[in-house]
């Protein structure tokens, strides 16, 4: 079950990119649809957050990070 | 010994990259402020008063929850879900949802706004923990 208002996308642009990656992949996956809708309110500034998050530390390579994360996500029974 | 001036030891090392994961650490709290105003309080359809009580609920431990005014109880139980048991969630009971009084905007603010406030108190409980707090 989703949202249609997220599935419609708020642009021009947004709907046709979610039409080509329906084309490519059959459906957009659900986290993309959640950044793309109202991206002031929510999308913009938790993208930020997870790109330092997963990509700019330089403790651990983004390899380590993704394991941290797959685990994490197992332990919520979130699939990942 | 490591090849850099002033670097003598392993233990200067590793207080050079504690050093380095504070200044992340600080970027990542700096983002996360902002994420945490723009939900609560930016722009959106949501009046902010429940957007904050849902914030609260969610953030705290299950069995001290405070209560949400005004929230209809099918609302305030798909919440708590979204909370404490994402995976819980059925398409019926989302179903029943979009089929009642809040719109589908409100819903997606709700649930953003509890699920942000749910990580964010673990994120918390996480660091504290590391830092020797409880």
């Amino acid at each position: 079950m989703r949202l249609a208002i997220l599935e419609r996308g708020q642009s021009p642009l947004q709907r046709a990119l979610f039409g080509i990656v329906r084309m490519v992949a059959g459906r957009v996956p659900g986290p993309i649809l959640a950044f793309s809708y109202k991206q002031r309110f929510f999308g913009k500034h938790f993208v930020r957050l997870l790109e330092h998050c997963m990509r700019r530390t330089r403790h651990w390579s983004v390899g380590d990070v993704e394991l941290f994360a797959a685990f994490v996500s197992k332990k919520n029974k979130c699939a990942y | 010994m490591f090849g850099l001036p002033g670097l003598a030891s392993a233990r200067d090392l590793g207080r050079l990259i504690d050093c380095g994961l504070e200044v992340l650490v600080k970027r990542i709290e700096a983002i996360i402020h902002q994420l945490r105003e723009a939900v609560m309080s930016g722009p959106a359809i949501t009046d902010t008063v429940r957007r904050r009580s849902v914030a609260r609920r969610a953030g705290a431990p299950a069995d001290a929850a405070p209560s949400v005014h005004g929230l209809p109880d099918a609302l305030r139980a798909y919440l708590d879900k979204v909370a404490h048991v994402p995976y819980r969630i059925t398409d019926e009971q989302f179903e029943a949802l979009r089929g009642s009084d809040v719109s589908d905007d409100e819903l997606f603010e709700l649930t953003v706004a509890a699920a942000l406030s749910a990580g964010l108190a673990r994120y918390e409980r996480g660091m504290a923990a590391l830092r020797g707090g409880r």
